[in-house]
């Protein structure tokens, strides 16, 4: 007889493939922000027009910061679930409220730096008219808050695919609104982006122990 | 009345292959007058079998990894909640109030399982019995002892409506069958085969769970396999050693009978005549997972081939991907590659009439088919006194577990014994014609069934 009675793949005693702290897999939110990249590439080299390598590489510089989050993210997520496997209760709810709060933290400042930058290329475009730096910057801050909004995805491929469906459609219609104009318009993506943020932001108050046991064993 | 059976299994029959399955489908097969009806829940999606003709409706309660939905109505999960705490103490089940429970409201598995009340009974049974150790460990197997309870309740109504329900093993089984017997009124049988609790037992020592979460596991079963015998009107073993031990964990059992096993002897029939030679065949026709205890078969194989030029076969599938490395690890250790072969899974009619001995070293058995085949086609057996064993082998054929030297003396007298051998094969032929026939064991399961009704 087949045994059914230890039907779980991630048994005690066998090392659980551990989700990150969401939920969701470690590779989804790197991946959703790499793959933004040919968008903004194609917008930046499009506009640019033999004229690279200028002061609107500027544009292209929040993607740095994001992929230090995304990194800081997949880290600090990993060391928590690692640790919350050995565990007590005590320890796990103690380990969870500050991982939880890392999360926040970097989401809220996320959140910040979005809304100085969208600002910043703003103020550029009204007053020296800085067409693609506007557009660069904007589309990678945009690029910044879908990805980190994906870390709340679940661990299945399905919902994993579902998010870079997302991503494409974003990028597409922004590139739509990039060409086609009024460029203004764009301002709607970063908008967009920090309203997930601040939706998901407003998701990890009521995130708790239960829900991460129930992600992990999901 | 026209008799219609239903068969209950727990990760056998239809969708996986092993002893019992085999023994499932040849009853069904041989009773072409009696209308049968197939519920089994299991991991496995596909049919590993074509149904006979007489089988009116086959259904899979497929397992899959669970999902925490919530939303369920909190005070009933309670009241449901209160009626299967039992089972961490191992205790039975109160069948009759779980059924009218759930009768009172529409429920599933999974939102149960995500309900506050079963979050919250993990919570006071871990600080109650495990404050300090690991949680989530335990919150893992938490959920995956009550996801499948959650699953057997949600199943009651699914069974199809027969006047017997017969479950192929107690524990969850076992549960659903006494639960859709109440609701319908039909008799239960359940038969044991290899002992339910035992062999959770076993899996659980095998399973790197961490020990101090042992107990609680093994009193879940308890209280499972207490409520299969205690509700269930007749409780069939294969063989005597198994009624002692079920009467001596519930002594509220009704009744039971040994129905020994039998197979089909015409089927397993060889008219070759094996003649003296050099080179020895030593089989085992099992599945490959701990139980089976290959590792000693292999070590017997060293001290065998000190004396005799053999090969030793292991035919049968993989079950345990681990555990076959690990007797394939041991083959490589002990320089055996030339002389020890996994065939896989195969037909085992075929295998058989090759072998000069048969041997089966199992920590734990019911009443093995195997050792009737081979019996049956004449070849002799070594094999654990285990379970129902000592009932079909003689004394002299018996080893104790984990013995690879005795095992392979006794594989070896058979050997250099080429007389004995023969003789012992024609007699092991005769006793299965006369004693575990097919026809012999589907006739005792007729008159159960009749007896049911």
């Amino acid at each position: 007889m087949t045994s059914i009675t230890l039907p779980l793949k991630k048994i005690p005693g066998q090392r659980p493939r551990l989700p990150t702290f969401f939920g969701g897999r470690k590779i989804t939110a790197p991946a959703v922000l790499l793959s933004t990249i040919p968008f903004t590439l194609y917008l930046y080299l499009r506009l640019s027009q033999g004229n690279p390598l200028s002061y609107n590489l500027i544009g292209l510089l929040p993607y740095l910061g994001g992929f230090v989050s995304i990194f800081g993210y997949i880290m600090k997520s990993k060391r928590a679930m690692e640790m919350m496997i050995e565990a007590d209760l005590d320890e796990a709810e103690e380990i969870f409220m500050e991982s939880r709060d890392y999360f926040r933290k970097l989401l809220t400042s996320n959140i910040a730096f979005s809304i100085i930058l969208t600002a910043m290329f703003s103020y550029y475009l009204i007053t020296k008219g800085g067409t693609l730096l506007f557009t660069t910057g904007l589309i990678s801050v945009a690029s910044i808050g879908i990805a980190l909004s994906s870390i709340l995805r679940m661990y299945d491929w399905k919902s994993t695919l579902d998010y870079f469906i997302i991503a494409f459609a974003f990028e597409s219609v922004f590139l739509i609104f990039a060409f086609n104009g009024p460029v203004w318009l764009a301002l709607i993506f970063p908008a967009s982006s920090v309203s997930m943020m601040d939706m998901i932001l407003r998701g990890i108050k009521e995130y708790n122990l239960r829900s991460l046991f129930e992600k992990m064993i999901n | 009345m026209q008799l219609n059976v239903a068969m209950i299994s727990e990760g056998s029959y239809p969708t996986g292959k092993g002893g019992v399955s085999e023994w499932c489908h040849s009853l069904i097969s041989g009773m072409n007058d009696v209308r049968f009806n197939v519920f089994s829940m299991s991991s496995e999606k596909g049919l590993r079998y074509a149904l006979p003709g007489n089988v009116d409706e086959v259904l899979v309660e497929h397992l899959h990894s669970p999902d925490f939905k919530h939303g369920i109505d909190e005070n009933y999960a309670g009241d449901l909640m209160k009626e299967l705490t039992p089972a961490l103490s191992g205790a039975p089940l109160d069948c009759d109030e779980l059924l009218r429970l759930s009768k009172r409201s529409e429920f599933s598995a999974d939102e149960l399982l995500g309900s506050d009340v079963n979050w919250n009974t993990a919570i006071a049974y871990y600080k109650e019995n495990f404050d300090g150790k690991a949680f989530a460990p335990f919150y893992i197997f938490w959920t995956s002892l009550f996801y499948i309870l959650y699953k057997t309740l949600e199943s009651v109504g699914k069974v199809p409506m027969s006047n017997v329900y017969h479950a192929l093993n107690a524990g969850y089984a076992g549960l659903l069958g006494c639960l859709t017997k109440l609701k319908t009124g039909g008799s239960l049988i359940v038969t044991e085969h290899g002992l339910y609790f035992k062999e959770r037992r076993f899996e659980l020592s095998n399973s790197g769970i961490p020990s101090w979460l042992h107990g609680m596991y093994e009193k879940f079963f308890e209280s499972l396999v207490r409520t299969s015998y205690r509700y269930s009107d007749m409780v069939t073993s294969v063989c005597r050693d198994h009624t002692r031990f079920q009467r001596g964990i519930e002594p509220n059992l009704k009744e039971t009978r040994v129905i020994y096993n039998g197979i089909d002897t015409e089927k397993f029939r060889s008219n070759k005549v094996k003649n003296d030679r050099e080179h020895f065949n030593i089989g085992t026709v099992t599945r490959i997972t701990p139980i089976k205890d290959i590792l000693t078969f292999i070590r017997s194989a060293k001290h065998v081939l000190e004396k005799h030029d053999a090969t030793f076969y292991i035919v049968g599938g993989v079950e345990d991907e681990e555990y076959f490395e690990e007797c394939q690890g041991l083959v490589e250790e002990l320089d055996l590659e030339e002389h020890v072969k996994f065939t896989g899974f195969q037909d085992s009619l075929e295998w058989y009439p090759k072998f000069d001995v048969f041997a089966l070293p199992s920590l734990s058995e019911g009443f093995p088919l195997t050792i009737l085949e081979s019996l049956s086609f004449g070849v002799p057996c070594v094999a654990t006194g285990v379970g129902g064993v000592p009932e079909i082998l003689g004394e002299d054929y018996l080893v104790e577990k984990w013995d690879p030297e005795g095992l392979a003396s006794k594989i070896s007298w058979l050997l250099e014994n080429p007389e004995d051998r023969r003789r012992i094969g024609v007699e092991g032929r005769e006793l299965v014609e006369s004693k575990f026939s097919l026809e012999r064991m589907i006739s005792e399961y007729r008159k159960l069934y009749e007896e049911m009704i």
